[in-house]
């Protein structure tokens, strides 16, 4: 698992300029394997987010605490440099995702850009000067919802939403999901189709899913999740629908024609507590879709993917009827006694 | 031998012309990337089937373009101003968005048929001359047997 991180780390560092990649990939070993994250911002230190904190990394191969002379300054040529590599020299095959913010690269490692926005007819067409990159490391963690789908069985048909603060692992948890189900890991196998509009789940590169999402399982790639679930139901007959990140009315809308059309849709939101979800509008009008029959909320930790509690999504909708989604005073673990 | 090597390159000259339009239809139509470009219409070209080869090798674009049109493309045929021209076509080629890939490629469609224009003419010219001066020779071979 360790090992394959570090090679996670180095296939991710291809992403960014010669003189840059060859300083990251001779950095220590404990550094790759924990790396989330690599960090290139024009005339600043080059540095790598670890669980721990951010350190910088260092002329020599090393990294450090705290910025000091010795550190790697990127600047306005590495930036430009490893932009275009990003986009595989080819800018104008990535121009709906540099309109996003972001590139998907070769592993499923995904670049944020940042740079100054270029408008036309009022709409962003493109961004100049690049000014800042992150790329985010891609971790495939096989067997991260083994139980959680051993405690829903067969009621995971009936739709899960999965809540959580950030980098809580709702992503890994989804990939997860969708290898097991279409690979018939626990129980029969399902068609599985993953509506991915940021490409963060199957990492979708050049057609080819660049994480293990299962034999029978289709992608849609950069499709606005709405339009993906819609033409999902409509032309992939899919058992089961995967999407990350769900909350406007269109996508609530989208999740109703599925669960019209028979097809249990798996999901995620954001939410750092159970309370935090009932108080959002937009989580409740998708929990009143009746598409989804649990919950599960996560929680921060090391490991990502610590379920903090499954809960009936009937019973969440009573209890914001009882006023509770200031204060949550149901089961902390929820129904299933999770915790 | 030399009016040869001039229809040599304007050979090199059509290939590469035809290569410029797929690209362009493939940006247009596909946005399919530089290296799949090369790698689906280069196989005609010495110089496109060895970048394609360092490109799936790992090396980078600018670099691969670069040594490829340095070491095969010289000798394949083109002239030093036709070399001068692969390498600012390999400089700007996947450099932008689709609008400007497109006006890249234009401009180069544009500079290499004068190219070509102008190597036709002095394969004519030159194979006139050539001719003229086989012709001359035998005569002047003939006479001095005689």
């Amino acid at each position: 698992m360790d090992e394959r991180n570090k090679d996670r780390f180095d296939e991710a560092s291809e992403g960014t300029c010669e003189r840059v990649r060859k300083i990251l990939q001779a950095l220590p070993r404990s550094i790759k394997q924990e790396a989330q994250e690599i960090r290139l911002r024009v005339g600043r230190p080059v540095s790598v987010c670890c669980p721990e904190g951010v350190r910088f990394v260092r002329k020599d191969g090393r990294v450090s605490d705290v910025p000091d002379s010795g550190c790697l300054v990127s600047d306005r040529d590495d930036l430009e440099s490893s932009f275009r590599i990003l986009c595989s020299y080819s800018v104008y095959s990535h121009e709906n995702e540099i309109r996003n913010g972001f590139v998907t690269l070769r592993g499923g490692h995904r670049a944020g850009i940042c740079g100054t926005a270029v408008y036309q007819n009022g709409a962003v067409s493109g961004l100049k000067d690049v000014s800042s990159i992150n790329i985010r490391v891609a971790r495939e963690i096989p067997g991260s919802a083994d139980s959680l789908l051993e405690r829903l069985k067969n009621n995971i048909d009936a739709g899960l939403l999965l809540a959580g603060p950030p980098s809580s692992g709702k992503t890994t948890l989804l990939r997860d999901i969708a290898r097991q189900l279409s690979n018939g890991v626990s129980g029969t196998v399902r068609k599985v189709a993953v509506v991915d509009e940021r490409g963060e789940i199957a990492g979708v590169c050049r057609g080819v899913p660049q994480n293990d999402v299962g034999l029978c399982c289709d992608v849609l790639d950069g499709y606005p999740k709405a339009d993906g679930i819609m033409l999902a139901v409509r032309c992939l007959s899919p058992q089961i629908i995967i999407c990350d990140e769900i909350g406007s009315e269109r996508e609530a809308y989208a999740v109703e024609q599925s669960l019209n059309a028979g097809v249990g849709v798996i999901a995620s939101i954001h939410a750092g507590s159970v309370g935090e979800l009932l108080r959002k509008k937009q989580a409740l009008s998708i929990l009143a879709t009746g598409a989804f029959a649990s919950v599960a909320m996560l929680e921060s930790s090391p490991l990502p993917g610590h379920i903090a509690g499954i809960y009936r999504t009937g019973d969440l909708i009573a209890e914001t009827g009882r006023g509770g989604s200031a204060h949550f005073c149901g089961n902390p673990g929820g129904i299933h006694g999770i915790a | 031998m030399e009016s040869h090597k001039l229809s040599v390159r304007v050979e090199k000259l059509e290939k590469f012309l035809r290569f410029l339009t797929s690209a362009k239809t493939e940006i247009r139509y596909s946005s399919m990337p530089v290296e799949s470009i090369v790698q689906k219409y280069g196989k005609g070209l010495s110089f496109l089937a060895d970048c394609a080869k360092r490109n799936s090798g790992g090396q980078g674009w600018p670099s691969a373009w670069n040594e490829s049109v340095a070491s095969r493309a010289a000798g394949e045929g083109f002239s030093k101003k036709d070399l001068d021209l692969l390498y600012g076509f390999g400089g700007g080629f996947g450099a932008t968005d689709t609008e400007g890939q497109l006006s890249h490629i234009s401009l180069y469609l544009g500079l290499t048929a004068e190219a070509l224009k102008s190597a036709k003419e002095e394969r004519e010219k030159k194979s006139r001359l050539y001719q003229m001066l086989g012709t001359f020779a035998g005569i002047a071979s003939a006479l001095l047997l005689c």
